[in-house]
């Protein structure tokens, strides 16, 4: 299977303090990526050095097979970014943002971008600001999918947005990926979304990659095994990812269930979702 | 680059549209009230600037930086494009004071002893081109925000300097000598070389500009 996106031993300090240590990463063709963590992890980072908005201090970044870094020009032609904001000045239009943006991408197809327009219905004629969130990020994902990218860069696109439009964005990118050549990496804080439609999960805390696997695989091998004080204590800590105490006792997140419900057929086994698992890395204790 | 430089103008358009009809009948009323259109430079070079340097702040507000990078161009690209509009706002300007010097010389009588256009509208081009060729790298350097005390300094001190030695009187007798010469021969030959040198000083100011960008990051 070819990767779409690979990233080696990849380093960001920021004033002698890590920002990213040893990122490795690897997106495959015709898949998506979640990228999780809290505010500050390293998501906009890692993701700001894969477009080479960053200059890395070491490692390498493989976009379609090729080093960004040498190949910035014919890799961005296929590449689309969505950011959390839209970047397009609120006094243009929709109209306006095509005139720009057909003459910098060679693969510019105005037919799809006013199709676009249409599907989401945004008056081409009204000024940006006078359009609502969810019409502002339409338009963004609209300027991305436009030239035909393969790959599509998401940074919190759906982050703000209520649910309602939170889901037809899901639906276009749901669209977008069932072309077998086309992969997305989307960095999101709302989890529920990526259980939705990311394929791997990559999870990075303080700048670091505490794992990056299958959704699947994770949702179905993590757990959380719910105790009392005397039974926690018997258990083994090379057992366990984490623990928090509560006033019922203590709930430990588990990396291998299928494993924890035979060594401790008696206690309260329950699967976990993405939320759970990133706040037991981040706030669980060990 | 064309995208890039009609993106400049697309978003000055509105900008344009408001203060345009303002600074023409500002550039009528002086030009008509005193006989020469020279004095409308001053208008047309202050709105040159303004329009230029605010650019950089719509753009700082838009984030348009971070999302240009995800562009298939080079950086250097998009620091060049920001001086090719600049030049062509700059050449925009010198249409309209030509224009309206040509439409005030049919209908207004000039003085005999009148200050030449051509010399003037060089030095007033030469002066917009150094401010651009000084300001820009400050604010890439600095970005637009940071850079706004700078700026207000290096338009403001000239001006302050040039007060103070006038009340001074250090300025006398250069005013004296004006009037009794005229200004027309305190006018070299090279007033007409400050054109090729202000477009020297935005390429040396470019290349500048380049190499502080290609560092940065967003």
């Amino acid at each position: 299977m070819e990767n779409d996106l690979e990233i080696r031993s990849l380093n960001k300090s920021f004033q002698n303090s890590f920002a990213l240590k040893d990122i490795n990463l690897t997106l495959p063709r015709g898949s998506v990526m979640g990228f999780i963590g809290q505010n500050g992890a390293g998501k906009t980072t890692t993701i700001k050095c894969i477009l080479n908005l960053l200059h890395p201090d070491s490692g390498t970044i493989r976009i379609f097979g090729k080093e960004i870094a040498q190949n910035e020009i014919a890799v961005k032609e296929k590449i689309g970014v969505v950011f959390d904001e839209c970047p397009l000045h609120e006094t243009l239009s929709a109209e306006k943002a095509e005139k720009i943006l057909s003459k910098i991408y060679q693969n510019w197809d105005s037919s799809l971008y006013q199709s676009y327009l249409k599907e989401f219905k945004l008056p081409p004629k009204r000024p940006i600001k006078e359009y609502s969130r969810g019409m502002k990020m339409k338009l963004s994902i609209a300027c991305a999918l436009a030239h035909h990218p393969k790959l599509l860069i998401l940074d919190e696109a759906t982050s703000g947005l209520d649910p309602v439009v939170r889901d037809e964005i899901l639906e276009i990118f749901y669209n977008f990926i069932q072309d077998e050549s086309h992969s997305i990496l989307m960095s999101s804080h709302i989890t529920s979304d990526l259980e939705k439609i990311a394929d791997y999960i990559t999870f990075i805390h303080h700048g670091k990659i505490l794992f990056s696997s299958p959704k699947d695989q994770i949702l179905d091998s993590f757990g959380i095994l719910k105790c009392g004080k005397q039974n926690f204590e018997m258990l083994d800590p090379s057992e366990y990812i984490s623990y928090r105490e509560n006033s019922f006792g203590y709930e430990i997140l588990v990396k291998d269930r299928y494993l924890s419900k035979k060594k401790h057929p008696d206690m309260v086994l329950d699967r976990v979702n993405l939320d759970e698992i990133m706040v037991f890395f981040v706030k669980g204790e060990k | 680059m064309i995208g890039l430089i009609s993106k400049d103008f697309l978003v000055l358009q509105k900008l344009m549209r408001s203060q345009i009809p303002i600074l023409i009948a500002m550039t009528i009323l002086l030009t008509f009230s005193i006989g020469n259109s020279t004095y409308t430079l001053a208008v047309v070079c202050g709105f040159l600037l303004f329009s230029s340097i605010n650019i950089f702040y719509y753009d700082d507000a838009a984030k348009w930086d971070s999302f240009a990078q995800t562009f298939p161009i080079k950086k250097k690209t998009i620091v060049k494009a920001r001086y090719c509009s600049s030049l062509l706002t700059i050449l925009g300007g010198i249409l309209v004071v030509t224009i309206l010097e040509l439409i005030s010389k049919i209908f207004v009588s000039r003085s005999g002893n009148g200050v030449s256009f051509v010399p003037i509208l060089c030095v007033a081009v030469f002066l917009v081109c150094l401010l651009f060729s000084i300001l820009f790298p400050i604010i890439y350097r600095f970005g637009p925000e940071r850079s706004r005390i700078i700026l207000t300094a290096i338009i403001m001190i000239p001006v302050l300097i040039f007060i103070l030695l006038g009340k001074s009187g250090a300025l006398d007798n250069l005013f004296a000598s004006l009037e009794t010469s005229g200004i027309e021969s305190m006018i070299p030959i090279y007033c007409y070389l400050s054109v090729p040198a202000g477009i020297v000083l935005l390429l040396l100011s470019c290349l500048l500009s380049i190499r502080i960008y290609n560092q940065k990051e967003f």
